[in-house]
């Protein structure tokens, strides 16, 4: 990838007003080509707005985007040639089997999609396109509407909340299918509200909260500066209390011989303050995703 | 795979089936009218219609005349049965595709919506008109075996002429989805619309009151009557086709300015007279150039 290549997604200001309220306010927001992005934010947050208004469904108060380098508004069909889409809450015509749905939206495709393909991703995803969609359940339809969004060889993927309904099982192997693509240069941004599975797959995530970005970052950082608990077992008797007056440490539980920490942030201070004394175990617990976001949305952090 | 049209394809499949059934019904009508017009003349004679009832037979000048008769029977209420899928198919065009929520994957692939309007319109248009040329079906089976003095192609050219009033209520049952919150608003407007031209065209004949009004009705100028008598009209013709192809441009001008929503649409009075999204005020977000530096 050489640097003079449009990013994949480019917010600018984005928003998005009903009457008096901003279901998306100042969203600015850049996700390079061949990335996995995730988009987080609880219900209401602004995730599906955002989408909608990448794929020109609205239109935006102010602000703009771009996929690619065309303009979402100004050249939306060029974006829609470019982008596959699978919305959150997934509809289909339930008279149509399930290969006559992929037939339709095939044919509104610039791009011709190889039949093999279908069939390939219909395999790994024990989808039956015999079926009538109005007969398929929740996941199957949701299933379909992955093969749907996978057609005319999308560069850009925008999936809002791709794995509701579907059983771990499924679950991975959509992830599969998506690590698969982005290998392939194809972008992946997909909203969701299950931390678990973008702990799984992605590489960078932006977190939202009542229409605002809270922050961006490397999965792995936004996991590095979260809050941590850390159990100390001493050799003998537990310091005294007060003993840890750190920024960012916290006592949270002590008995005879050990202390419960909570750490936001480094850890380093914690580490420094211990050595002074003799440790027979400490363990550390990683934080999940999900209350690193709790967190973000309760506003503890910023 | 075919990849021509896919939306007009679909609209065509959707309502193959409402429209094949009123080409039945209608052509089962037509072949009994043209049956039984002999016994019908040769019963009432000479018998005229009240004045409030001639106005069903239009031109026709008596109910027992062959063009009267046809007029009156089948082709002053025939054509509804039509409008009323082109009022069906219109308000679910885009209404009914926002409430069933399968706009977005729709308007999600490269399509622009302009097109994605007309090729559902031409989808509506083509099923109607194909049902309308099928019902005439029964004129043609019917008339080797009674005496009915008008000819088949001028029947034909009454049912040509009665098209274009059936796709002006489909156009008008388009853009009242596109305009309305709902589809059952949507066509509960257009039936209104419908009721009221049809109640002018039978009651402004009677009423001095409406004699001015009924030629804003678009019946008036639709009369089958006028064909069955003096033959094809193409101002008429022509004319009503324009009014019709206005209202979808209005339709397609209204759709490409608003947002599509997936369920209910939110919507007041002053959504009407003010565009449904705002306009686009200058950003207040980071500078592009600081965008792209990051």
């Amino acid at each position: 990838m050489t640097g003079r290549e449009p990013p994949a997604i480019l917010t600018d200001g984005l928003s998005k007003r009903y009457d008096v309220r901003f279901a998306l306010d100042g969203l600015s927001l850049r996700v390079e080509q061949g990335e996995i992005f995730g988009f987080l934010g609880p219900n209401g947050a602004g995730k599906s707005t955002t989408i909608r208004l990448l794929l020109d469904l609205i239109r935006p108060t102010r602000g703009r985007a771009e996929i690619l380098g065309h303009d979402c508004q100004r050249e939306s069909v060029a974006v829609r040639d470019l982008v596959g889409y699978l919305p959150g809450d997934l509809r289909l015509y339930g008279g149509l089997r399930g290969h006559e749905t992929i037939e339709l939206f095939a044919s509104m495709r610039k791009r011709r999609t190889d039949p093999a393909f279908v069939k390939e991703i219909a395999a790994e995803l024990q989808l039956d396109l015999q079926k009538h969609a109005g007969a398929l359940s929740k996941g199957n339809r949701q299933k379909l509407g992955v093969l749907i969004a996978l057609l005319g060889d999308p560069k850009v993927l925008l999936l809002d909340e791709p794995t509701s309904g579907l059983d771990p099982i499924m679950q991975r192997a959509v992830w599969a299918i998506l690590r698969r693509m982005a290998g392939r240069g194809l972008t992946v941004f997909f909203s969701s509200h299950v931390m678990s599975e973008v702990e799984q797959i992605c590489e960078r995530v932006a977190i939202l909260r009542e229409g605002r970005l809270v922050t961006v970052q490397p999965v792995s950082e936004l996991k590095a500066h979260g809050l941590r608990h850390v159990v100390v077992s001493f050799a003998g008797a537990a310091p005294a209390a007060g003993s840890f007056a750190i920024p960012g440490v916290r006592e949270v539980e002590r008995s005879h011989a050990a202390i419960e920490f909570e750490v936001t942030g480094e850890i380093d201070g914690l580490l420094k303050a211990l050595a002074a004394y003799r440790v027979a175990d400490l363990r550390t617990e990683q934080p999940s995703l999900d209350e690193i976001l709790l967190a973000y949305y309760e506003g503890a952090t910023a | 795979m075919n990849r021509r049209f896919p939306v007009a394809r679909k609209t065509l499949r959707d309502y193959r089936g409402q429209v094949l059934a009123m080409a039945f019904v209608a052509a089962l009508i037509g072949f009994m009218d043209i049956l039984i017009y002999p016994q019908y003349r040769d019963a009432l004679g000479d018998f005229k219609m009240p004045d409030c009832m001639q106005s069903m037979i239009g031109e026709g000048q008596s109910i027992t005349s062959p063009a009267g008769f046809i007029s009156g029977e089948f082709f002053s209420w025939v054509p509804l049965l039509f409008i009323t899928v082109a009022i069906i198919a219109g308000t679910g065009a885009t209404a009914g595709e926002e409430a069933t929520g399968t706009m977005d994957i729709l308007l999600a692939q490269p399509i622009d919506r302009r097109r994605l309007v007309l090729e559902k319109a031409a989808g509506i248009g083509l099923s109607v008109c194909a049902g309308m040329l099928l019902s005439l079906l029964g004129f043609y089976v019917a008339k080797p075996f009674a005496d009915f003095p008008l000819s088949a192609w001028r029947l034909t050219e009454t049912m040509v002429a009665t098209m274009p009033i059936v796709l002006l209520f489909g156009a008008l049952a388009l853009w009242a989805g596109v305009t309305f919150p709902s589809r059952g608003i949507a066509a509960m407007a257009s039936i209104g619309v419908l009721v009221a031209a049809y109640f002018l065209q039978l009651m402004g004949p009677t009423l001095d009151l409406l004699r001015t009004p009924q030629k804003f009705s678009p019946f008036y100028w639709s009369d089958a009557s006028h064909v069955l008598v003096n033959g094809f009209d193409l101002a008429r013709f022509g004319g009503m086709l324009a009014v019709a192809a206005v209202v979808l441009v209005a339709a397609l001008w209204n759709f490409e300015r608003r947002d599509v929503t997936a369920g209910t649409r939110e919507w007041s009075l002053r959504s009407l007279v003010r565009r449904n999204h705002e306009e686009p005020e200058p950003s207040e977000g980071p500078a592009r150039s600081e965008l792209r530096k990051a």
